[in-house]
C-alpha cells in the first residue's frame, strides 16, 4: 500500500507496510525516543569527557543522528513527522500523518483534515504541551539545583543537549502520541450488511 | 484520544443509526464520507460510537439522509427500526 494512495486507510497511513500495527508503532516510537536519548548521552560523553575531533564537531554527530532518526532531518520526513494543519480541499482524504520509513516520497503539503482529525490534533497538542511543561520544569529545576549546589563542569554540555532533546520532543511529541494511541483502521464490515456493495 | 464534543464513554454518549441508514441506501463508508466531506475512518468511528459528531456534522448527516436529526442521533439507545415502524408482534396481535 503506497503511502500516498487515497485508499482511506484512516487518519494514519503507516508507510508502505500495512502490517505496521499499533503494537509495532508503539515499539517504533519507543525505539525512536530511546535511540535519541542514547545518542544524546553519547554526545554528552564525547563532548565532555573525550573532547573529540576538531571544533568538537564529532561530538555533535550523535545529536545530528538523533535528529534524523526522530524527525527525518531538515526535510522533516522521518518516522515522526511534524504536524501540519494546512488544509487544502484539493487534497481530500489525505492522511493526517504519514510515516515514510524507507520511502523518499513526499506527499502534497496540503492536507485535508476533518473535524475528528482536528479534534485529535488539538487534544494531542494539549497533552504534549502538558508533558513538555513538566519535563521542562524538571529539567530547569535539575540544572538550577546542580548549578547552585555543585556547579559541575558538565553543566553547560548537559544543558545544551537537554535543550536539544526538549526541542526534538516539542517538534515530535504530538505525532508520537497519535501514533502510539490511534487504533488500527477497522475494515468496513460490508460483507455482513446486506445491500452494501462489496 | 478525544471522542468528539462530548465523551462517548460517559453520560454524553450519543447513539446513531448511521450504519443502518447507510446499509438501507446501499452506501459504502467511502460514499458517505465523500458526501459529507469527512475522512472514511471518521464514518467508522461515528458508527461504532467512538466519536460524537459536532452539531454541524450531525445536522449534515441528518440532512443527507433527509431525516430529522432525532431520527439519526439519540442520547438513548434506539429501538430496532422494524419495531418502531411496525410495532412488536404482541401489539399487532392485540389489534
Amino acid at each position: 500500500m503506497a503511502a500516498t494512495e487515497q485508499t482511506n486507510e484512516g487518519v494514519i497511513v503507516l508507510s508502505d507496510n500495512p502490517k505496521l500495527t499499533r503494537r509495532k508503532r508503539r515499539r517504533m516510537i519507543l525505539a525512536c525516543y530511546s535511540a535519541a536519548f542514547l545518542l544524546a548521552t553519547v554526545a554528552v560523553y564525547l563532548l565532555h569527557f573525550r573532547h573529540v575531533s576538531v571544533f568538537r564537531l564529532g561530538g555533535y554527530f550523535p545529536l545530528l543522528l538523533s535528529f534524523i532518526i526522530v524527525l527525518g532531518g531538515l526535510r522533516l520526513g522521518g518516522p515522526v513527522r511534524p504536524f501540519s494543519r494546512r488544509i487544502g480541499a484539493a487534497a481530500a482524504n489525505q492522511p493526517l500523518i504519514q510515516l515514510r520509513l524507507g520511502s523518499r516520497k513526499h506527499p502534497p503539503d496540503e492536507t485535508f483534515l476533518d473535524e475528528r482529525d482536528i479534534a485529535i490534533g488539538d487534544h494531542v497538542h494539549c497533552l504534549a504541551m502538558s508533558i513538555l511543561r513538566c519535563a521542562t520544569f524538571l529539567f530547569v529545576l535539575a540544572l538550577w539545583a546542580s548549578a547552585v549546589f555543585h556547579h559541575p563542569a558538565w553543566l553547560p554540555v548537559v544543558a545544551g543537549i537537554g535543550s536539544f532533546l526538549l526541542f526534538v520532543a516539542a517538534m515530535s511529541l504530538p505525532q508520537g502520541i497519535i501514533l502510539r494511541a490511534e487504533p488500527d483502521p477497522v475494515p468496513e464490515p460490508s460483507a455482513q450488511i446486506a445491500g452494501v456493495p462489496q | 484520544m478525544p471522542n468528539g464534543p462530548s465523551s462517548s464513554n460517559g453520560p454524553g454518549k450519543l447513539y446513531n443509526r448511521i450504519a443502518v441508514l447507510r446499509a438501507e441506501r446501499s452506501l459504502s463508508r467511502q460514499d458517505l464520507a465523500d458526501a459529507l466531506d469527512v475522512n472514511y475512518q471518521t464514518i467508522g468511528f461515528l458508527e461504532r460510537g467512538d466519536y460524537n459528531p459536532s452539531l454541524a456534522l450531525a445536522f449534515q448527516i441528518a440532512a443527507y439522509f433527509n431525516l430529522p436529526i432525532e431520527a439519526v442521533f439519540s442520547p438513548e439507545p434506539f429501538r430496532p427500526l422494524s419495531e418502531q415502524v411496525y410495532g412488536n408482534g404482541r401489539n399487532r396481535a392485540d389489534k
